[in-house]
């Protein structure tokens, strides 16, 4: 018989809340944490509207953790250790007692701030013609966020070293759809056995200057320009321009059922299915016609031996772009046939940016609350759909529903596209 | 494992050239493929020279000179190597693609960004706008380009692969987790083969920057290589050749590289669950990265029954796709009835003819994450 996995922690940090619950609560109140960035705006960007963390927050953090790793603690790993340490504490899991766990960490890499970027520029040695390296090692060697600490795993580590972990420890690196494939991938190692209790989740510095660069010289992010920073994004609205940068950090606890209830745990949802799939497209986009999208939507159900009927609700990825909204509108017609203008969808990204790597995990415990209280959260800045979402039943404001299946999709740049279905704990029907 | 992956192919970039066998008859001969030193380097740097692999062209590639642009090094080697494995697969071309997934593990990807010659500008004026500087040097495409994911598009959307797939970061052991992963979506059913492959990091200045912090400038079995491994995992076996599958496997991490513990905890459950004996171990093929690995394989191994292997001599350190070819090193042994005997990871080996029945293939990150396979070759 298949084994159940369940959520029994879940914790968040984002932009304006440091608790999952903060942020559950915020969303509900239609509060958006999208602001321009003082610094962006006298650096020149045309738009700079993100949904940065304070910092004051990071110097909170980073006080707090100082001492907590032998491993260098870049802003990732800080963002991480708080989220972790939520998650780990409402499990009320003592790590030190499992035998079989696992960490499954998403984050993509590390880019320069300004200030790093023009330490580096200072070492430039105008009579060589080039960055004197030697005196840019002996400056900023001692700095932990450094150009060459710029490693992907610098967060695992730090929390592998700290909970004690000497089973999987992973770092993966698939661009928006990461934390999604973290929770996946977690899931899978408990579902066959490898594992009884894994930690996964994913964290982001990404409202930083490097990212605000690329992805505005790439035309991703909105070039709405406002004195009302908070409804540029506007997920599946007919006027949206494109994504606004998030950053933060979630995790989630999971682990078998036996072993949850064998310590008394309170068990907040279960994670029914889980796919993860290629596409055969193009680095930029997927196809329009939501074919992907929906294949992947579909092998989610599939996993969790349900039928499209029993999703009650989707938190989609709804980045806010043109082409990522209205395939995956498309994407939710093909799967859903007449009930896709019923199925209510939300997207947490109008609120909180889109956080790439984070996202998926920051919407996955965002679900396990909509679960846990049954309701619906808004898409801030939905007014009306176009052609490709009209037909969406897009939730506009916080209400009350029967939730039972909940769908979460993580579509990432690079063909790499992941859902999950997590669901209502009902004692009486696992093992369905 | 319900449903066996079989190893139906593979294939190689490095400095040695195209294919494993350069790779093993330059072990063979004691020969390195040196280059000059690509990049600038800190003062105390200590190797000129480097295992560098030139950049596949867009006519390489089969790629038109638009899409070359998105690309950068790593990308075009990996999809260089991609396309070698996937053309030489008998197997691969019956698959159906939306079966077939792709797991890659891949250090970081990244050029220098901002570029040098930004920074150059940066410094010449220090009044003029940061972001209007650098939105110049920065291609359109810098932003995909320098994720991860996008090595993996370029080789899915080539090939028209759209099964399961995962990528992992940014050591050595990412290259056994996307082996293992790929293992397990065959035995799960999601996929009927899969694509497996590893990247290293490019050589560049971030990476020597980083060397200088791992320690590994004063190293010396650490040259810098680059290069890309990629393998064919399948239900089912190639036709004509020895069956080699992987038969376990295991995954963790240790917080102590100098104690041994860990190391042999991961290494029993390995062979426990290829229910192999580690008396019929034949080969051991190891990054060497810690004193605590060393010491593991010589109280389980012994020090002298089961020979050491490994690439680097002939290719460098390879990151996450050293592993891989560690692997490949492996099925060519197998497949001919030969292992390299290595006295120390540093010496010249010794070819020796013996029909291999399982080998043991890890890899350590310099984190302490570390990962276990084991191959095992059915009788021919």
């Amino acid at each position: 018989m298949r084994r159940e996995v369940v959520v029994t922690g879940i914790g968040v940090i984002c932009s304006q809340a440091m608790s999952a619950q903060e942020t559950f609560l915020r969303l509900r109140n239609k509060q958006s944490s999208v602001r321009n960035h003082p610094g962006y705006a006298s650096y020149g960007f045309p738009n700079p509207a993100c949904a940065y963390v304070d910092e004051a927050v990071w110097r909170q953090l980073r006080a707090r953790h100082e001492k907590r790793s032998c491993y260098p603690m870049g802003p990732h790993a800080h963002l991480a250790a708080h989220a972790a340490d939520e998650a780990v504490a409402q499990s009320d899991i003592a790590f030190g007692k499992v035998d079989r766990k696992g960490l499954f960490v998403a984050s993509n890499k590390y880019t320069l701030t300004e200030q790093q970027l023009l330490a580096l520029a200072r070492h430039y040695d105008d009579a060589a013609e080039r960055v004197d390296l030697d005196a840019y090692l002996r400056a900023e060697a001692h700095e932990p966020s450094s150009y060459f600490h710029k490693r992907q795993d610098m967060a695992a580590l730090a929390l592998a070293d700290h909970f004690g972990f000497d089973d999987i420890v992973t770092t993966q690196g698939d661009a928006c759809a990461a934390g999604g494939m973290a929770i996946g991938s977690g899931y899978r190692s408990i579902l066959h056995g490898e594992l009884d209790v894994a930690l996964c989740g994913a964290t982001e510095a990404s409202a930083s200057y490097m990212m605000m660069l690329m992805f505005t010289v790439l035309g991703a992010l909105s070039q709405s320009a406002t004195d009302r920073p908070e409804t540029i994004s506007r997920p599946f609205d007919k006027d949206r321009s494109g994504f606004v940068l998030g950053e933060g950090s979630a995790f989630l606890v999971l682990e078998s059922l036996e072993h949850a209830r064998l310590r008394g745990a309170t068990i907040l949802a279960e994670v029914s299915g889980f796919s993860r799939q290629t596409e055969a497209w193009k680095i930029t986009a997927s196809p329009p016609d939501g074919t992907q999208y929906a294949r992947c939507m579909r092998a989610a159900i599939d996993d969790a031996g349900m039928v499209p009927d029993d999703i009650d609700h989707i938190n989609a990825h709804g980045t806010s772009t043109q082409a990522n909204d209205s395939c995956e509108g498309a994407a939710i017609s093909l799967t859903f046939g007449d009930r896709a203008s019923q199925i209510p969808v939300t997207s947490n990204k109008s609120a909180l940016g889109h956080s790439l790597a984070a996202c998926g995990v920051i919407e996955a415990a965002m679900s396990v609350l909509s679960l846990q209280t049954q309701t619906l959260l808004p898409t801030l800045n939905f007014n009306e759909g176009d052609a490709a979402t009209a037909g969406l039943n897009v939730v506009k404001n916080a209400q009350e529903a029967k939730l039972d299946h909940i769908i979460s999709n993580s579509f990432g740049f690079g063909s790499e596209n992941c859902s999950l279905v997590l669901s209502r704990f009902r004692p009486a029907e696992v093992g369905r | 494992m319900k449903r066996a992956a079989y190893i139906s192919g593979g294939a190689s970039i490095s400095a040695a050239g195209i294919g494993i066998d350069v790779i093993w008859q330059q072990l063979v001969a004691g020969q390195r493929s040196l280059s000059a030193l690509p990049c600038q380097a800190f003062e105390e740097w200590p190797w000129p020279q480097v295992f560098m692999v030139a950049e596949p062209s867009a006519t390489d590639l089969g790629v038109d000179r638009k899409t070359h642009r998105t690309m950068e090094k790593q990308a075009a080697l990996a999809l260089r190597a991609a396309s070698i494995a996937i053309k030489e697969s008998t197997v691969l071309r019956e698959r159906d693609m939306s079966r077939v997934g792709l797991y890659l593990g891949l250090a970081t990807v990244e050029d220098p960004s901002p570029s040098w010659s930004a920074l150059q500008e940066m410094h010449a004026n220090p009044t003029a706008s940061l972001t209007a500087i650098c939105s110049r040097e920065m291609p359109p495409f810098f932003g995909l380009s320098q994720l991860n994911s996008s090595a993996c598009a370029h080789i899915a959307g080539m090939f028209g692969m759209t099964g399961a797939m995962g990528g992992y970061s940014p050591f050595a052991d990412a290259g056994l987790q996307a082996l293992i992963e790929a293992a397990l979506s065959i035995d799960e059913e999601d996929n009927d083969a899969a694509l497996v492959g590893g990247v290293s990091q490019k050589i560049n200045p971030s990476l020597l920057l980083q060397y200088e912090h791992l320690g590994w400038s004063k190293r010396e079995t650490h040259l810098p290589g680059e290069g890309a491994a990629f393998l064919i995992l399948d239900v089912k076996p190639s036709a004509g050749m020895r069956r080699v599958r992987l038969s376990g496997y295991s995954r963790g991490y240790s917080t102590n590289a100098s104690s041994a513990g860990a190391y042999e905890r991961l290494l029993i459950r390995a062979l426990e669950m290829a229910c192999v004996d580690r008396g019929d171990v034949d080969w051991l093929l190891t990054n060497g990265e810690s004193a605590g690995e060393q010491v593991a394989l010589r109280s389980l191994f012994g020090d002298s029954v089961v020979p050491l292997g490994c690439c680097r001599p002939s290719t460098g350190v390879l990151g996450s796709a050293e592993p891989l070819f560690n692997v490949l090193l492996a099925v060519h042994g197998m497949q001919h009835g030969k292992r390299l005997n290595f006295a120390s990871l540093e010496s010249q080996p010794k070819p020796e003819d013996v029909p291999l029945r399982h080998a043991v293939v890890t890899a350590e990150a310099p984190g302490g994450q570390y990962a276990v396979v084991v191959l095992s070759a059915e009788a021919a």
